[in-house]
């Protein structure tokens, strides 16, 4: 292990849950402690707010954020998203009001995006998350994480991945690397019209659903479905969309809706 | 770790190879269980012995593809975990990862021990050993280019500039520069700089 910290690397903490932050922060007020809190968020926009004003070196960023801010809903709303599965918990606000979050990887890994164009090397990423699929680390290192470090760790090997991330190092495991490899193919072969129909062939539409929703012919729709067997190096449809989901290339944005991210 | 790692080391750079040597069986937490210089009797006692991690320690010269080659069997077909230890060097990065390598580390950056160490064990426990600039290089060569766009990288490779490219390429100077804009984005580089570097690296690559 590098044991030699130099000075406390300045850290932001993304995360929605108040008690990781809590955690982190009692972390960091150790002696020997290289990480030191320079803020937190609990939303993307609030990140790149703090961010801005704060200038860290890492930004440890858990995936699985809410879109912008934390939104009311109604009472319907929340019975609709909750079937989804998509992780939706009510959760009592203290404003007495239902408060609604929906949660999803996609927002975290938008906000690397942000985060990279907007500071591009003046700071590092780490991502985390308490999902481990290695799609979805391989999502977060092909948005721009330095690496990816599981959430539910122990405290040394957390603050050992921000250390190693501060310092330059990537830090992810081998088996997300090569699905990650697999992603990025597919991500340099494939036209902006396929991923167009990747998207509603993920969803289960058929040929004909597809080139009414397009406004193309269902000739031409067969032809790409074709091309995208091809580039996924699978026979069928069916398979196009399972290898999608599998490499994380097609996720849920936590509201019922289908995102493909290449 | 409290299990002893299993060790072995192959490589066609002596020194460095005698310095591993000496350097490993002194740790109480490594077993050597050999060294070699020539692959194909690396990999026969590889898959015998069955190490931990087997180490290699290549530069590019004549008949070093054996050495990459080594460590695709060791690495694919006998799933032992490789580090790969070379000068700077991007093409050997980028193919000993193509080969299975779980982690790349530079000469340079080993003159400290616990260095070497530290990624030995990193790489034993299945983390991937390499920079973060060195895995974003590594990504983008997975970006297929037409073969005019070949062509314009290995202009720009040898450095030329936009007269002489458009009068190679048969084209005007103005295209030239839409070209380079285009290769540009679609290897999400930053500017023509960065541009010209990768196209250097890339010259390396396809002479050897």
């Amino acid at each position: 292990m590098t044991k030699e910290y130099r000075s406390p690397y300045g850290v932001v903490v993304v995360d929605d849950s108040e008690i990781f932050i809590k955690g982190l922060q009692s972390l960091a007020m150790n002696e020997n402690s290289h990480v030191q809190l320079l803020g937190w968020a609990h939303t993307p926009d609030e990140a790149l707010k703090v961010c801005r004003r704060v200038r860290p070196q890492v930004v440890v960023v858990d995936l699985c954020l809410p879109p912008t801010s934390h939104t009311h809903r109604n009472r319907a709303t929340m019975r609709r998203t909750a079937a989804s599965g998509s992780g939706v918990h009510p959760t009592p606000s203290t404003h007495g009001k239902q408060l609604v979050r929906y949660t999803s990887p996609i927002y975290g890994l938008k906000l690397i995006r942000a985060l990279c164009e907007q500071f591009s090397d003046s700071l590092r990423i780490l991502a985390t998350s308490s999902r481990k699929e290695d799609a979805l680390v391989a999502q977060a290192i092909l948005a721009g994480a330095g690496g990816f470090v599981d959430r539910d760790s122990d405290p040394d090997a957390f603050l050992d991945a921000i250390a190693r991330v501060a310092q330059g190092e990537a830090y992810l495991d081998q088996h997300s690397r090569q699905v990650a490899e697999e992603v990025q193919r597919i991500r340099k072969h494939i036209t902006p019209r396929e991923k167009e129909v990747l998207r509603y062939v993920c969803m289960g539409y058929s040929n004909q659903e597809i080139a009414e929703c397009l406004g193309i012919k269902v000739r031409t729709v067969e032809s790409y479905v074709r091309s995208l067997c091809e580039k996924f190096g699978v026979r069928t449809r069916g398979q196009v969309s399972a290898e999608a989901w599998r490499l994380g290339i097609c996720m849920s944005d936590g509201n019922g809706g289908v995102i493909i991210l290449l | 770790m409290n299990e002893v790692l299993r060790l072995f080391v192959l490589g066609n750079m002596p020194l460095m190879v005698r310095r591993m040597e000496s350097l490993f069986a002194r740790e109480a937490n490594v077993e050597l269980l050999g060294a070699a210089a020539a692959p194909q009797e690396a990999v026969a006692l590889c898959r015998e012995l069955r190490p931990d991690v087997v180490v290699v320690c290549v530069q590019r010269a004549e008949g070093f593809h054996h050495y990459l080659q080594a460590v695709r069997t060791i690495a694919k077909e006998l799933n032992i975990h490789v580090l790969v230890v070379g000068r700077a060097d991007t093409l050997l990065m980028v193919w000993a990862l193509r080969k299975g390598a779980s982690g790349f580390v530079e000469e340079e950056s080993i003159k400290r021990e616990e260095v070497l160490l530290d990624a030995v064990e990193r790489v034993a426990c299945g983390q991937l050993v390499l920079t973060q600039a060195q895995l974003k290089t590594y990504m983008r060569s997975y970006t297929p280019m037409s073969r005019r766009e070949r062509e314009l990288i290995t202009l720009l490779g040898h450095r030329l500039d936009d007269d002489e490219i458009a009068a190679r390429m048969g084209i005007k100077p103005a295209s030239v520069r839409k070209y380079v804009e285009r290769l540009r984005r679609k290897l999400e580089l930053r500017n023509r700089e960065e541009l010209c570097a990768f196209a250097r690296d890339l010259i390396d690559m396809s002479d050897t």
